[in-house]
C-alpha cells in the first residue's frame, strides 16, 4: 500500500491573505483579532475581513466567474463567519475555517443555480449543435485559460474542488483537507485522481480539436 | 513498484506532492519503464495547461477589485441583522400542518398498498398444485357429521382437472 506524505513545507498556507506562511498554529495577531471578534468587537472582525477578503474572492471566483455573484458570496461568507464566531475553535487557524464556510456557500449557490436550471421551462440545451462548416468554430476564439476552465467543468465537483484549491490556489494538502472537511489521505488520493481526470479530459479535448481541424481542412 | 503505483506517484509528482523517498522510488521505476516515462511527459504537459490558469484570475481580480472592500457592506449588514435578531424566524404553522397531512396520507397509502399486495400474494400462494374437488362428493355438504377440518372424505385430484360435459365448469 502506498504511504501518504506530509504536506510540503514550501506550500502556501491560508494564514495571510496573499503571503504564503506555513504554520499549524495561528499567528499572535490573528489570535488577538479572533478573540476580539468572538467578543463582539466589530473593528477586530473588520480587520479580519480586510485581511482575507481578496483571497476569499479569488477562491470563489474560481467556482463562480461572475464578479457580482462572487462578491455577494464573499459578503455572505463573512456574515456567516460573524454569526458563527462562537463555534470557531480559537486554538485553530481562522483561514481554513473561513474558506470552508466560503466554499460551502459557493457550492450551495451553484446547486441552487443548477436546480433552477433543471426546472426551467426553456433551456439552451435544445439548440442545434450541428457545426456549420461555413461558420468558424467559436471554440477557436477561446484562449487557453477558457479552454482549461471548460475542461475543469467536466471533472466531478469533489475532485474539481481539490484541484482548484491545490493547483490553482496553491493551498497545502492539510489546508485543503480542512476546507473540504476530509482527511489528508483522502485529499491526496483525490488529488491524484483529479489530475488523472483532468489529463484525460484535456486529451479528449485535444483529440476533438484535432478532428475538427481535419474535417475543416477537408472542406 | 509496479506501473499502477508509479502512475499514482506521477499524478502527485507533477504538482510536487511527493515526499523525497517517494520521489526516489518513482525515479528508480521510471529509469526502467519507458511507458511510465511517456506517461509522465503527458501528465506534465496537461499540468502545464492547468497551471497556466493559476495567474489569470488573480490578475483579473487585481484590476477589478483594487481599492474596494466588502467590509463597509458587511459591517452595515451585521448591524442590520443584529437589530432584527429573530424577527424572520417565525414558526410557520401552515407548512407544519401541510407536512403532517402529507405524511399521514403517505402512511395510509403505504399501509393500503401493503395490505393489497399481501392479499394478492395470498391469492397466488393459495393456488395449490393439487386441488380439492368438493363437487365429486356433493352429499358431503349435506352430511351433518362432516366438519371442514375432516379431510378423510375429500378427494385429492391433480390441478386443473379436465371439464366433463356433464359436470360443467366447477367453481368454488
Amino acid at each position: 500500500m502506498l504511504r501518504m506524505s506530509e504536506p510540503d513545507a514550501e506550500d502556501q498556507s491560508l494564514d495571510a491573505a496573499d503571503s504564503p506562511e506555513s504554520s499549524e498554529v495561528p499567528s499572535a495577531s490573528e489570535v488577538r483579532l479572533v478573540h476580539g471578534a468572538r467578543n463582539g468587537d466589530h473593528d477586530a472582525f473588520g480587520e479580519l475581513v480586510q485581511r482575507y477578503e481578496r483571497r476569499v474572492l479569488k477562491v470563489i471566483r474560481r467556482f463562480v466567474p461572475d464578479q457580482e455573484f462572487a462578491t455577494d458570496l464573499v459578503q455572505e461568507s463573512f456574515l456567516r463567519a460573524w454569526e458563527r464566531m462562537e463555534q470557531f475553535d480559537p486554538s485553530r487557524r481562522f483561514g481554513p475555517w473561513l474558506f470552508r464556510l466560503a466554499v460551502n456557500l459557493t457550492y450551495d449557490h451553484l446547486r441552487k443555480v443548477r436546480r433552477r436550471g433543471r426546472w426551467a421551462l426553456f433551456t439552451d440545451a435544445g439548440e442545434d449543435r450541428t457545426p456549420d462548416p461555413a461558420v468558424a468554430d467559436p471554440r477557436k476564439n477561446l484562449d487557453l485559460a477558457q479552454e482549461v476552465q471548460t475542461v475543469l467543468a467536466e471533472i466531478p465537483e469533489a475532485y474539481r474542488t481539490v484541484l482548484i484549491l491545490r493547483d490553482l490556489e496553491g493551498f497545502c494538502t492539510s489546508d485543503v483537507a480542512t476546507v473540504t472537511d476530509r482527511s489528508e489521505a483522502t485529499i491526496r488520493w483525490r488529488l491524484a485522481e483529479a489530475r488523472k481526470m483532468f489529463r484525460e479530459a484535456w486529451e479528449r479535448r485535444e483529440r476533438r480539436a484535432e478532428k475538427t481541424r481535419l474535417s475543416q481542412d477537408e472542406f | 513498484m509496479n506501473c499502477a503505483d508509479a502512475k499514482y506517484f506521477i499524478h502527485l509528482d507533477v504538482g510536487d506532492d511527493l515526499r523525497t523517498d517517494e520521489e526516489l522510488l518513482l525515479a528508480g521505476h521510471m529509469e526502467r519503464c519507458a511507458e511510465c516515462r511517456a506517461y509522465h511527459a503527458g501528465m506534465t504537459s496537461a499540468m502545464s495547461a492547468l497551471l497556466s490558469l493559476r495567474g489569470t484570475s488573480s490578475a483579473d481580480l487585481l484590476t477589478e477589485s483594487a481599492g474596494q472592500s466588502v467590509w463597509s457592506i458587511v459591517s452595515r449588514e451585521m448591524t442590520r441583522r443584529r437589530a432584527t435578531p429573530a424577527a424572520n424566524r417565525k414558526f410557520n404553522l401552515q407548512v407544519a400542518a401541510l407536512s403532517v397531512c402529507s405524511l399521514s396520507l403517505a402512511v395510509v397509502m403505504i399501509v393500503q398498498s401493503l395490505s393489497s399486495m399481501r392479499a394478492s400474494s395470498y391469492a397466488t400462494d393459495s393456488m395449490p398444485s393439487m386441488s380439492v374437488s368438493y363437487p365429486m362428493d356433493r352429499e358431503l355438504f349435506s352430511d351433518p357429521q362432516w366438519h371442514p377440518d375432516d379431510s378423510s372424505r375429500l378427494m385429492f385430484i391433480p390441478s386443473f382437472p379436465p371439464m366433463s360435459p356433464e359436470s360443467g365448469p366447477q367453481s368454488f
